[in-house]
This record gives C-alpha cells, sequence and structure tokens, in this order.
C-alpha cells in the first residue's frame, strides 16, 4: 500500500508560531554546540551570583574541571559508538577492569610506564571483544554490554579481592599534574580532529543516520564500527589511567554505574544516544562538566544533600527537554 | 490537556522536593549566630524535655568565626538522619558551626570529590564516614592539601597506622565502638542463653570480615568463640581464616555441628538472595548478623518460618530506627518477637565524640586528640545491648530531639575550651561513662 503524506502548507514568517520559530533555531547546524554551553554558562553565572562570586575563582574552575576529566573522557570516547546508533553502558566496568590491570602490573613491576601502556591496551581489548560480539554474532550491542557488564565487574572482584589494590599515591599525584592535562587534550584533540574533519566521523554519522543507506552507498559498517570501537577503547583505557592517577588504587567498586553516568553527560551534552547526523564529539564533555557544575555549585550555594539529587534531577529533565529532538510523526532516525 | 497534566505534575514534584528539604528555624539561628560572633546568648529550639525553646549561655569560645564542619555520609540511613538532626539543629546553634553533609559517597572518587567540593566551600573539618583503612593517609593529605583538618570514624589497623603515627597536624584520628566489648555482648549473650544440651545450627553473617571491617570481625570472632564455648567444639580451621573467607563457608568441627558463614556487604546486589537461599535450606534455626542489616533480613527469614515452620533465632547489630523497632515489635508465627537481642549505640554519643575532636582542634587544641606518646588518638564508646521491645523503646526514647543522651553538659565535658587542660585521655574516660545504667539514673533524677 502506498501512502502519500500530505503536504505542510509553506508557512509565511509572519504565520510562524514561538514553536516553529524554536525548532528553526533547533535546526541550525551550531545549536547542538552552542545550547549546552550556553547552558553551562548560565549555571556558572548563577552560581557565581548565588555565591558572591566564590565560584569564580581559580580553583573552582581547576576542580570542575579534574573532576570532570574521566567521565568527560568517557563520554567523549562512547560518542563515536553512539553515533553509529549502538549503545554500550559497559564502559564503567571496561574502564574498572583495565585500571585494576594496570593497578596488578604495578604490583608486578612498579614501573608507571607500563601502567599506562598496559590500562590503554586493556581498554582497547575489552572494547574490541564488545564490538566483536556484536558483529560476529550479530548480537545488539545494548545485548552485548549487560552481559559484559557482568562479566567485566566479576573479573574485577575476583581479581581485587577484599583489599583494594594499591599504586603509589605519591608517584600518582605527581604525574597527575600535567600528564593527565596533555593526554585529555591530546585525545580529545584527536577525536575532534578525526570525528569532525576525516571521512571517519563522516562515515560514523552516515551509518548513525541509516546504516542500510549508508551500506547501499558502499560504507563498510562492519569496518566503520570497529573503527568506532577502537577509538572508544582508547578514551576509555584513558579514563582509566586517569583514574588510577587520581584515586592511587582500584577497588571492587571501580567503575560501577559509571556507564549511565557517562549517558546522562552525553545526553545533557546535547548529544541523541540514538546517533546520527547531528552527533558529535564534544557533547560528553560538556555534559560531564555541566554535572559537575551542578554538584559543585550546589553545595557552595548550600543547597541540602537532601534537596541536590531532587533539584538535579529537575534541570536535567528541563536540559534534556529543551535539547531533545522529538518526532512529530513516528521515530526514525535523523538523515543528512 | 497533555501540556498542562505533564506542568501540574512537574509542579507537584517540585513542591514536594521542597517540602522535603525542611529548613527548621535553627538555620535562621546560625545566620543570627554568623553575624554577631559576639553574642553570649542565643536561643536553641527544642532545649528542653518538653521541646520549647530556652535561652542558653553560649561558651566563651563560641564567639568566633563560624566553623564549617563537612559530615561525609557512605549511605542514607536511619542513622544519618538522627546524626543530620543531632548536628544540625542542636550542635550548630549553640557551638557557632554549620554543617555541610554529604550524598551517599560509596567510593574512594566520590569521597574524593565531596572532600574537594567542601574545601571549595569554605570547610574547616571533616568528619569521614567511609571507612577504608587503605586509604585514611590519602585523605588525611588531601585535605591537608585544602588545609581542612580530617577525623574518620575508625580506628587503627595495620592499614591505616602511618596516619596515625605520621604526625599529621590536620589530622584527628578516630572515632568507634569498643570493639573487643561489642563482639563481648554477642558471647555473653550467646553463653547465657545458650543449652549445650539442645543441638542448633548456625547462620552467621559475616559481612565485610573479609573487608577488614573491625567491628564485625570482633563480633563474629565472638560468635565463634561463644559457639565453640558453649559446645566444647574444635574447628577445623582457625576462626580467622573462616571468617574472612570472601566466599560463603562451612565451619567444619569435630562436634558436627552445621556452622555456615555468609560473607558480603548487605547492600551488594544478590546478597540477599543468597541469604535467602541459604535460609531455605531449612538447615538453620540461629541467625546471627555482624553487620547492620536487620532491616534487610526480616522479610526473607519470616517467609522461611511459614514456609518450613521452622523458628529462627536473630541476634544481630543494630541501630535506633524504624527498621529495629519494627524487628522488636512484631511476633513471629510462633509468638517470639523477631529480633532476640540486638546491639545499638547512642548516635547522639557518637556524633558528640566526632564534634568534640573537630572542635577541639579548631579551637587551638590538638593536644585533646593526642595520646600520651604523641599520636593521633582513637575516641571509642560502649555499644548497649537490647533484648525487648520495650527496653528498646525506652532507649530510643532518650535519644531524640529535644533529649539528646548527649546533650549541651556531655558535650561541654569534652571541649577544651571549657576546661583548659582537658586530656584525651580524660575525654575517654568521660565517654565511658555514658552508659545504660548512668543514662537511666539521670533520665530517672
Amino acid at each position: 500500500m502506498i501512502r502519500i503524506a500530505k503536504k505542510e502548507k509553506q508557512k509565511t514568517p509572519s504565520q510562524l508560531g514561538i514553536g516553529d520559530r524554536i525548532e528553526i533555531i533547533k535546526s541550525k547546524r551550531g545549536f547542538s554546540l552552542i545550547f549546552p554551553l550556553s547552558m553551562l554558562l548560565l549555571l556558572v553565572t548563577l552560581f557565581v551570583i548565588l555565591t558572591g562570586g566564590d565560584f569564580f575563582t581559580l580553583n573552582v574552575i581547576k576542580g570542575i574541571f579534574n573532576q570532570s576529566l574521566i567521565v568527560g573522557t568517557m563520554a567523549t570516547a562512547v560518542s563515536f559508538i553512539y553515533t553509529t546508533g549502538n549503545v554500550d553502558i559497559s564502559v564503567g566496568n571496561v574502564m574498572g577492569l583495565s585500571a585494576v590491570f594496570g593497578a596488578l602490573s604495578y604490583r608486578a613491576t612498579g614501573s608507571m610506564v607500563l601502567v599506562i601502556i598496559v590500562t590503554l591496551l586493556c581498554g582497547v581489548l575489552f572494547m574490541m571483544c564488545n564490538c566483536a560480539l556484536g558483529i560476529v554474532f550479530h548480537i545488539k550491542s545494548a545485548m552485548v554490554a549487560i552481559v559484559a557488564m557482568s562479566v567485566y565487574n566479576a573479573f574485577t572482584e575476583v581479581l581485587v579481592g577484599p583489599d583494594p589494590i594499591q599504586v603509589d599515591y605519591r608517584l600518582c599525584k605527581q604525574l597527575e599534574g600535567n600528564f593527565r592535562y596533555i593526554a585529555f587534550l591530546l585525545y580529545f584533540g584527536t577525536c575532534l580532529l578525526l570525528y569532525h574533519k576525516t571521512a571517519i566521523g563522516r562515515k560514523l554519522r552516515f551509518i548513525g543516520g541509516n546504516a542500510l543507506c549508508a551500506n547501499q552507498t558502499g560504507i563498510n559498517s562492519a569496518k566503520s564500527k570497529i573503527t568506532a570501537y577502537l577509538f572508544a577503547g582508547i578514551g576509555v583505557g584513558l579514563a582509566g589511567v586517569l583514574q588510577l592517577l587520581r584515586t592511587g588504587n582500584v577497588a571492587q567498586s571501580v567503575g560501577t554505574g559509571m556507564g549511565v553516568d557517562v549517558m546522562l553527560a552525553t545526553v545533557l551534552g546535547g548529544m541523541s544516544i540514538f546517533g546520527g547526523a547531528k552527533s558529535n564529539v564534544y557533547a560528553g564533555f560538556i555534559g560531564a562538566v555541566t554535572v559537575t557544575t551542578l554538584n559543585k555549585g550546589f553545595l557552595m550555594v548550600g543547597v541540602s544533600s537532601t534537596l541536590i539529587q531532587g533539584v538535579r534531577a529537575i534541570i536535567f529533565l528541563l536540559l534534556v527537554f529543551m535539547n531533545s529532538e522529538r518526532q512529530a510523526t513516528l521515530p526514525s532516525r535523523q538523515q543528512f | 490537556m497533555k501540556k498542562m497534566f505533564v506542568t501540574l505534575l512537574s509542579l507537584f514534584l517540585c513542591i514536594g522536593l521542597s517540602a522535603c528539604g525542611k529548613t527548621t528555624q535553627s538555620a535562621a539561628t546560625v545566620d543570627s549566630l554568623t553575624e554577631t560572633t559576639s553574642t553570649s546568648t542565643a536561643v536553641v529550639p527544642g532545649s528542653t524535655a518538653d521541646g520549647e525553646n530556652v535561652s542558653i549561655q553560649l561558651p566563651s569560645a563560641a564567639n568566633h568565626k563560624t566553623f564549617k564542619i563537612g559530615i561525609l555520609e557512605t549511605q542514607l540511613s536511619d542513622e544519618s538522619t538522627i546524626r543530620v538532626n543531632y548536628f544540625r539543629d542542636y550542635i550548630a546553634p549553640r557551638y557557632n558551626c554549620e554543617f555541610m553533609f554529604s550524598e551517599a559517597c560509596g567510593d574512594l572518587n566520590s569521597v574524593m570529590t565531596y572532600i574537594e567540593n567542601a574545601a571549595d566551600a569554605g570547610c574547616d573539618a571533616i568528619l569521614c564516614y567511609y571507612t577504608v583503612p587503605a586509604n585514611t593517609e590519602q585523605l588525611v593529605q588531601l585535605c591537608q592539601e585544602y588545609g581542612m583538618l580530617f577525623i574518620e570514624n575508625g580506628g587503627i589497623v595495620p592499614a591505616n597506622e602511618a596516619a596515625y603515627k605520621g604526625g599529621y597536624e590536620n589530622f584527628g584520628g578516630g572515632f568507634q565502638a569498643n570493639q573487643p566489648a561489642t563482639g563481648r555482648l554477642f558471647k555473653d549473650y550467646l553463653v547465657a542463653t545458650m543449652d549445650p544440651a539442645d543441638e542448633h545450627s548456625f547462620l552467621i553473617v559475616s559481612g565485610s570480615c573479609y573487608l577488614g571491617n573491625m567491628q564485625q570481625l570482633e563480633i563474629t570472632t565472638n560468635i565463634m568463640e561463644a559457639i565453640a564455648e558453649i559446645y566444647g567444639l574444635t574447628y577445623e580451621k582457625t576462626i580467622n581464616e573462616l571468617i574472612t573467607s570472601s566466599s560463603p563457608i562451612q565451619a567444619v568441627n569435630d562436634k558436627d555441628i552445621e556452622i555456615y558463614c555468609y560473607p558480603g556487604l548487605p547492600t551488594a546486589s544478590g546478597w540477599l538472595e543468597g541469604l535467602s537461599a541459604a535460609l531455605q535450606t531449612g538447615k538453620y534455626d540461629y541467625l546471627l548478623i555482624a553487620p547492620n542489616a536487620i532491616g534487610n533480613i526480616g522479610n526473607a527469614v519470616s517467609e522461611v518460618e511459614s514456609a518450613l515452620d521452622k523458628d529462627i533465632t536473630i541476634i544481630g547489630f543494630g541501630t535506633f530506627g524504624t527498621a529495629l523497632t519494627n524487628a522488636f515489635n512484631t511476633k513471629d508465627k510462633f509468638g517470639n518477637q523477631s529480633v532476640s537481642m540486638s546491639t545499638v549505640k547512642f548516635t547522639s554519643l557518637v556524633s558528640a565524640m566526632a564534634f568534640s575532636k573537630a572542635y577541639n582542634m579548631l579551637t587551638g587544641h590538638p593536644e585533646a586528640v593526642l595520646t600520651e606518646d604523641g599520636n593521633t588518638n582513637v575516641l571509642q564508646f560502649k555499644m548497649e545491648s537490647v533484648t525487648s521491645a520495650e527496653q528498646l523503646a525506652q532507649m530510643s526514647d532518650w535519644d531524640v530531639p529535644g533529649k539528646w543522651v548527649a546533650d549541651y553538659d556531655i558535650v561541654d565535658q569534652m571541649l577544651v575550651v571549657n576546661e583548659p587542660g582537658l586530656t584525651a585521655k580524660e575525654i575517654q574516660e568521660r565517654t565511658f561513662a555514658v552508659n545504660y545504667e548512668s543514662i537511666k539514673k539521670r533520665r530517672s533524677d
């Protein structure tokens, strides 16, 4: 049966309502960057006013950046996966298990260089395992992630045991300073470049928009997914390194629940977890900074801890509501 | 219509949340104290037993800038609610302090994040209820970096010895229950109530003994020793080996008494299911619980009692609150109270101990937290045991807003500003003097 859609009558500028104007603004290409940034700026301004300027100090800003690094790095990493329309919530557990192997290698050798290499490699390896399960056995990535979460968590618990595995905290503090900034900026910059300025990013967005169409235009979606998981693995491994440097140890609970934090940061940053043409690689980091800003800001303003969760939830809902794409018809993925 | 419905629901949610965030009169009182630091009297809500407001004379040391103290919680429970009421409504106005409570910080990363945020919010000290001994020194150093004091809910174990003996000027040491005494409450009760002629089988919930939790180690060790003493049995493995196993283990013994040790964190997923499965085997008629989990386990036990027609005796560790009250007031299928014995503590007393450490240091008396040999000390309190609903009702009614166990008299006795030259040893003696008998006497006077 062929259905012919009724053509909507073209409206003149004077006939446009507020809703239409909002839709026009939202359809602009820069909106996905400007909106979350504006919201972040608004929040910062609000907290600066409420704290009488205390919120706008170098220490606080540095603190926000530092606290956002781990989730921000992971959110940047998974944006490659989300772009293709796949969801992976096991990244927190992958990060945790990678950090465990890194800490174990420190215990065995005492070498921080080896810790960094092992953690990075493990991140890549575990993410590639998730990818292989999806591609080879054609299992939905979300299903793979749910199973992987349990498996990686079990490995972490067995390997860590009752006592946290310690890495020399003083050594971590020394490295934590400049190393983490350089490592993060290097990774983030590379991702930005590859995602927005090369064919890699374009292909991933195309697949996220319509995988069938992308295949028919000659894009090998399996190959692109491998690329996506590879970059995600590097990011997740790096997050494992940053986690180790920050806390100086890994406990059984490392990374648990972080997959959801990453997803929340991504959505708050203005990216749809269904991927597609409007996806970007910076949304996750902006989202992570927003979450940290809210947490720190509320605490500094003196909002009671019992209220913080509720207020934060309302703001999250509000931001997601304002920022999300709502289909007028049945849901379909965004096209180019 | 739909939009209106959504707006109404959102409005309802906002109003509900605002109602939850109760801001009592005390907040205003704190503000007024902050503004006029030279004030020497203040109105404290609910200072008397009948809850009326009275004017009190502030100690001279309260005429200082408002001390801001961060309270770092690992889980939100009945106990943490009592703590919030005590600190925020009772302690804050009198001693010119402000308390900043954390959300539940379950891992080191969130603990560090809270400490950093507390420093930015202007906190002078952190009272930390996150107790992983291996992280103590690291957290002390982190607080040192931000110029804050650090006091933990815990004691000295090999993993954190370096912090206690490291001469950190910002470390106020720990506060915790006298663990051997707590363990002995379990042992004494079992030995006094059990007949060696009766054969029983035991399910021992060893909780986080495998993680090195000293309190649970003491309790479980005493339970195992009590059983060994009652039946004159010998275990095939050492008690320490059995109770520090991170997986469930049968405590094989020469008298073939069925004893099963079940470890794990009560908050972990699958923990309760595993315990229920063990109970449903119908083997065990004694459930001995080292962690604070009576509230979690009650339903699982009553299901088994009903299904298998088996009377299970529960002995455990608890805190005043709804969960324990319900457990003592609920009769099982056989007409017995659900819990036979529980240890309890007076949260206000423990909080007062923690506060005294912070306050003494903040007012320039670090010697009050040092042992005679110059190391940082651990302030201890003794737990009490409860065996009936009536006793529980009586004791829990002692430690409520308006008539806290650790009232201003008790707190003042722990502060050097009120008694120059007060030593850590004397503070400890005064803390130990607050017990069931002394409180009963005070209340009857």
